[in-house]
């Protein structure tokens, strides 16, 4: 039995009759939601995952096989490994070369508008990569991007060609810059602004403060910043789709999706590439929990003095003119190309008044019987999603955090699992283990509602576990001596307590339900589409209106859940 | 060594009123001075446009002969160049040097070569008596040690003045006793000019040759710790160093060769201070001055009766509540009274230990 918080009996009040009913009831409400949670768990993580492995070492027809691996390890797939490999790691490079010196300017200068570039990082980072990558393509592809148009007219040349490696480099960097520039903003901000006085006092100029002080401080949160940035490009399925493909340029991500798309598709050898993805994905991710976490210091004292900004003088407009570049490059244009294009009667003119057409929107959102499915589809997925995490998470949380029973630890990395394997990866094994008896859920939204509670569970456990752990143990310990059993206590104090906590919560997954672009591709039959599918298969099929007014549709649906969940962040009464 | 002086200083953070409203104060060369106040009274502030770290908006702040800051001559020496030494409140010690390091730190910055280096920072740590922690790193130093390696590293480079920003204010109560003497202790050999700022006036006393009262940005009173304590010129700084009774006064006139006014509970008689009559809105007592007896003393004036309260024992003395003419008045009497809650006495005030204070 869970043994939660350990009372004396004796200080339960109430008559000897009444406390036993209630407390044995309480033990099977207890035991009911363990088997639930644990019967959850092992269905839709740890199923998926051993057949992920099992799969690999079979042929199609159920023989046993090392043959998948050989091929894995042939020149082509280690080639593609290199590749990407290396695209992640010049990604990386120049997403961290844009991030980190706008963190510095924004946490540390005087340089104006710095509140805009915070709120344009964080909804670039929200934004799925997919849609600048899309933008970009409108933009610069070789024959028809509008620049290209534009330079054609007026030079006669069309110098722009998108598809190549570092036109996928640069537009995948883009959109990674966030990663690492929200994290060293906030390493910068936390900081105390005495250990930088203290520099100054003993006669350090700025410059040395700069690099002794301040840089050798926030030094791990730039490494973990770069790790995060390495994950997400390694993982990242937008821009090497509609970038990287008709250049001819396979990632891991890509490559997964076009052995699935082959027909007959190859999921066994699928499932040995996903491995050794995974193994990849597994050295960043070891890295950032075994090494970056010790690293850090703790310099978040003091008495949240302002630190004073370090005037640039006139540089202070070179720097916005910088961060502006790079914030307009990374979300305006494109969020404006977009927009236009969704609303012209003819794409590859410029916006123009005899141009403008809201037809699109009305195919889109009311005609159209596939987009409306998606949209359809969307919503439910989402909204169970929410419903199966948050319940899920709630139990979760509250056994690692306020219980002390030996399976919490395992229930804990059971949990945390789908976080630190690709979603490419995972999927495939959802599919494997879902294409088959006893649990057929293959061409039903069904296996996506499944894939989608394993991979965004940790992003409910985590805020949750953590407002759980806010809540003092003495007030849930006042609630039963004053003579509440367990669940009264749980309903009637640590619930209303979790109230912000909640709602942030659902907001954030259904999000991140939103904007999944990989999970949803590789699992979605013709009549389970998402929106995030349609757009990607309208794309394809060269309906570019329709495809930038899905987008539309998507963002604009992103960015008021996410911007609704940040102010009831940045607004929680009981933290 | 040199004294500081500060000449109408005024700061401002928003509009409204200043955070430091005008004041001019000298710091004088190789003693302790304190800003003492309550918090939001400006002495952090004070200390820190001393530092540099603060722009002030008008006023002057001169180290010796050399002008730091002046809003008339536009003058700004920038912190790093001032030769300051500071001990900030959390110590701000570097988490990522080690004790070495730290103290090493503003050496290497004035060019001293590595032998110098070294042998200075054994110095200083002899001075803090840590000499043997010189390769630990701060995170594994108590709360006291980090206080005294954050002392080191301000004064190791031999600054012009010391700044002490609530420099105790982080310790356990016990600790914050023994490092009060300390602290003055290693002021005494190193000979340094000092300013403190502290809300704790207990810390002020020990610590200081000047204290500095300021209140809503202003100076209320400046002096030695004795002269603070024994005759506080108003009822904020009478009530804000240590504990006093505030008699209210009215109908004053002289009398001999002092005065004599009406208190609540009878005529007193106190001596004429430098005050302007009109100006005296009370009288000050600390409780350890007022006189207990069982029958009315004959040979001291001011004697009233009164009904004891409450008696409660802490510690050294024992604090009595009594009730005089409806007035309550606070006495710290030795434990060897005999004397119990309800019994009647006679309280007198001596005419010397009556401090007149203005509102």
């Amino acid at each position: 039995m869970p043994q939660d918080i350990a009372l004396p009996r004796s200080s339960l009040s109430g008559s000897t009759v009444l406390r036993t009913r209630k407390v044995s009831a309480d033990r099977t409400l207890r035991w009911l939601l363990w088997a639930c949670v644990f019967a959850s768990l092992g269905l839709l993580v740890l199923y998926p995952l051993i057949w992920l492995i099992m799969g690999s070492f079979q042929t199609a027809m159920g023989e046993w096989t090392l043959g998948h691996y050989e091929e894995v390890f042939s020149s082509y797939y280690l080639n593609l490994l290199w590749d990407s490999l290396w695209f992640t790691f010049l990604a990386t490079v120049v997403a961290m070369a844009l991030g980190v010196p706008m963190a510095w300017a924004v946490a540390r200068t005087d340089m104006p508008g710095k509140s805009l570039f915070r709120a344009a990082s964080a909804v670039t980072f929200v934004l799925p990569p997919l849609f600048q990558a899309m933008a970009f393509v409108f933009i610069f592809q070789p024959n028809a991007g509008l620049l290209n148009l534009l330079f054609d007219d007026l030079f006669g040349v069309k110098p722009f060609d998108i598809f190549t490696f570092s036109g996928l480099v640069l537009v995948t960097a883009l959109g990674a810059y966030p990663q690492s520039f929200l994290l060293v903003d906030s390493a910068l901000r936390s900081m105390d602004p005495a250990l930088e006085e203290a520099a100054t006092t003993v006669g350090a100029s700025r410059w040395r403060v700069l690099r002794s002080i301040t840089l050798p401080l926030v030094l791990p949160s730039i490494l973990t910043g770069m790790n995060l940035t390495a994950i997400h490009n390694l993982v990242v399925f937008g821009p090497p789709a509609v970038i990287g493909i008709p250049a001819n340029i396979y990632v891991m991500a890509t490559q997964i999706y076009v052995e699935l798309s082959t027909f007959p598709p190859r999921l066994e050898f699928t499932a040995a590439l996903s491995i050794l993805f995974l193994g990849f994905a597994a050295i960043l991710l070891t890295f950032q929990l075994f090494v970056l976490r010790r690293r850090s210091f703790s310099t978040i004292v003091g008495k949240g003095m302002r630190p004073r900004e370090i005037p640039l003088g006139p540089w202070r407009w070179a720097a916005f003119a910088l961060c502006g570049a790079l914030v307009f490059t990374a979300l305006l244009f494109p969020a404006a190309i977009l927009v236009s294009i969704s609303l012209s009667k003819v794409w590859t003119n410029w916006f123009q008044l005899d141009n403008f057409t809201i037809a699109h929107y009305v195919q889109v959102l009311f005609v159209h019987s596939r987009t409306l499915d998606s949209i359809a589809n969307t919503l439910i997925l989402a909204l169970v999603t929410v419903a199966s995490t948050l319940s899920a998470g709630l139990v979760i949380a509250y056994i690692i955090v306020k219980t002390r029973h030996r399976a919490r630890q395992i229930l804990n990395y059971l949990s945390f699992i789908p976080y630190s394997i690709p979603g490419a990866v995972f999927t495939v094994g959802v599919i494997l283990a879902f294409i088959r008896p006893p649990f057929v859920l293959y061409g039903t939204l069904g296996i996506l509602a499944a894939c989608y509670f394993a991979r965004f569970l940790p992003f409910a456990i985590q805020p949750l576990s953590a407002a759980l752990r806010q809540i003092d143990n003495s007030l849930l310990e006042a609630g039963r001596v004053a003579g509440a059993g367990w669940w009264r206590t749980t309903r009637r104090i640590t619930l209303p307590l979790l109230k912000f906590s909640v709602l942030s919560t659902v907001l954030l997954v259904f999000v991140a339900c939103l904007r999944e672009v990989v999970s949803a591709i590789l699992l979605a039959a013709p009549n389970t589409e998402t929106m995030m599918v349609s757009a990607f298969r309208l794309w394809e099929e060269g309906a570019v209106q329709e495809t930038a007014a899905l987008m539309v549709v998507l963002l604009v649906l992103v960015l008021v859940f996410f911007t609704v969940a940040r102010s009831v962040i940045g607004n929680r009464l009981y933290d | 060594m040199k004294p500081i002086e500060i000449t109408s200083l005024v700061k401002r953070y928003a509009p409204g009123p200043a955070a430091v409203d005008g004041i001019s104060l000298l710091a004088e060369q190789g003693a302790v001075t304190t800003l003492l106040g309550p918090s939001g009274c400006g002495k952090t502030t004070t200390l820190r446009c001393i530092a540099g770290l603060e722009t002030p908006d008008e006023g002057e702040i001169r180290m010796g002969e050399q002008v730091l800051f002046s809003s008339r001559s536009r003058v700004n020496v920038p912190s790093e160049d001032r030769n300051i030494g500071m001990v900030f409140q959390n110590y701000a010690l570097w988490p990522h040097m080690s004790v070495r390091e730290n103290i090493g730190f503003g050496l290497a910055l004035r060019g001293w070569s590595r032998s110098r280096i070294i042998e200075r920072i054994r110095q200083v740590l002899d001075l803090v008596r840590l000499g043997d922690r010189i390769d630990a790193m701060p995170g594994h130093l108590s709360g006291g040690q980090q206080q005294r390696i954050a002392l080191g590293r301000a004064l190791a480079y031999n600054p012009e003045v010391l700044l002490l920003d609530e420099p105790l204010a982080n310790l356990d109560a016990r600790l914050r006793e023994e490092m009060r003497f300390e602290l003055r202790n290693i002021q005494e050999r190193t000979g340094v000019t000092a300013i403190c700022v502290t809300h704790d006036q207990s810390e002020a006393m020990v610590l200081s040759d000047k204290i500095v009262v300021m209140r809503d940005g202003r100076i209320e009173q400046e002096g030695a710790p004795r002269e603070i304590y024994e005759r506080p010129r108003t009822e904020f700084t009478a009530r804000f160093i240590g504990l006093s009774n505030l008699i209210g006064i009215s109908g004053i006139e002289p009398s001999g060769n002092g005065l004599r006014g009406r208190a609540a509970f009878g005529e007193i008689v106190f001596p004429d201070g430098t005050m302007e009559t009109q100006k005296i809105a009370k009288l000050s007592v600390r409780p350890e001055d007022v006189v207990v007896s069982a029958t009315r003393p004959d040979s001291l004036p001011n004697a009233f009766p009164a009904e004891i309260k409450t008696l409660v024992y802490q510690g050294e003395t024992v604090a009595m509540f009594a009730d005089v003419g409806g007035q309550e008045i606070r006495v710290h009497v030795g434990r060897g009274l005999e004397a119990a809650e309800g019994d009647r006495v006679f309280l007198a005030f001596h005419p010397s230990r009556l401090v007149p204070v203005e509102a």
